[in-house]
């Protein structure tokens, strides 16, 4: 399985009422990757956690991709007008994705990537 | 007395009162952690209790000099507890148990709201009736296609031929034979009194004292064979 063709793109508003979508879209995802039950499940407290950042914020609109392989998922969040994806986050975000996932990244435009591989 | 006050003090002087005060102080952070991984097949309570003791730990070890925050430092030992919680508790559990039990509730409901309103209910209609969400009440149905057991018995054709009909049966005569080369093994490994002790005890059902008086020896002297040849019996046939 090849990550070039085993990409899923969300466009989501950011309501309350779509952290469902995000939650069992992600649990398809690393369903599909071959994760265990229990890295399904941190992969969805890890979207809820960056969810609920957005929610802290102005930012309306943001851009969610899974680029899905076999014991790998990469999660890449994006705003538009490069805005910040963690700007609303508390004291615990950042360590619980830290903890949450094999590797974060951010860049200078407001994208956050999170890369989930299993062990 | 703020948190770093409190640690810088902690250092000084490691009472077992001071470490409480900066657990309470800071209890905050293991329910806020605890929550975020409820639904998951294990009760909030012990989440929060694997939490507590995690956050105790936390407190013992952190470095107020280092210059972190204690959130920073604490809450990857306390998600790392929870995981390994998860990990070492649950993780054979494919489906979590009150997923499992909760699927007959689920589509009792289900077909008491078809029958009463004569058209299929949404994930919506059936949460409001039970104690779930809508996405658990999505995530039970279809967790469910794994939890119904095939029947053996289930007509694969029209000619009556059954799942049984293909699966295969452990051979017992194979067992008996590779049983009883072991034992022979394990015997020979023996000398001659200590093999006729295991006939006379094990064979003939007498008893330690009865075997004493076959042999003329003393039933301490038995007992005491006996345990010898047990172990030796043992290191035999764990290298089997």
């Amino acid at each position: 399985m090849d990550f070039e063709d085993n990409v899923i793109t969300l466009n989501m508003p950011v309501k309350k009422e779509y952290s469902q979508i995000l939650r069992l879209t992600t649990a398809g995802a690393f369903n599909q990757a071959g994760f265990d039950i229990n890295t399904v499940g941190d992969a969805k407290v890890v979207v809820s956690e960056v969810f609920n950042c957005l929610l802290n914020t102005d930012i309306v609109q943001f851009d969610i991709a899974f680029s899905i392989a076999i014991g790998k998922v990469i999660m890449e969040f994006k705003t538009y007008d490069d805005d910040d994806v963690l700007r609303g986050a508390n004291e615990f975000t950042r360590p619980l994705l830290e903890a949450l996932v094999t590797k974060v990244e951010f860049n200078n435009k407001g994208k956050l990537i999170l890369v989930v591989e299993a062990v | 007395m703020s948190n770093e006050q409190l640690f810088l003090e902690y250092k000084k002087n490691p009472t077992i009162e001071l470490r409480n005060k900066i657990v309470e102080d800071n209890y905050y952070i293991a329910e806020t952690l605890a929550k975020k991984f409820v639904n998951r097949g294990v009760e909030y309570d012990d989440l929060l209790q694997v939490a507590s003791f995690a956050i105790i730990k936390a407190a013992e070890r952190f470095n107020v000099e280092a210059g972190n925050k204690f959130s920073t430092f604490a809450t990857p030992t306390i998600i790392g507890e929870i995981k390994k919680y998860f990990r070492d508790k649950a993780y054979t559990i494919r489906i979590p148990r009150r997923y499992y039990e909760a699927y007959p509730a689920i589509k009792r409901v289900y077909e008491e709201l078809l029958n009463k309103h004569g058209k299929v209910p949404t994930a919506k209609d059936i949460a409001k009736e039970i104690k779930y969400s809508e996405e658990e009440v999505i995530e039970i149905l279809e967790s469910s296609k794994n939890f119904n057991i095939l029947s053996i018995n289930e007509e694969l054709d029209d000619d009556g031929f059954t799942r049984s009909d293909v699966l295969g049966t452990a051979e017992k005569g194979y067992i008996d034979v590779e049983n009883s080369e072991i034992y022979q093994k394990a015997l020979d490994s023996l000398n001659a009194m200590e093999r006729k002790l295991i006939k006379l005890r094990y064979e003939e059902n007498l008893s330690q004292k009865e075997v004493a008086e076959n042999l003329g020896v003393s039933q301490m002297y038995v007992s005491r064979l006996e345990r010898k040849i047990y172990q030796r019996l043992k290191l035999v046939l764990s290298e089997e």
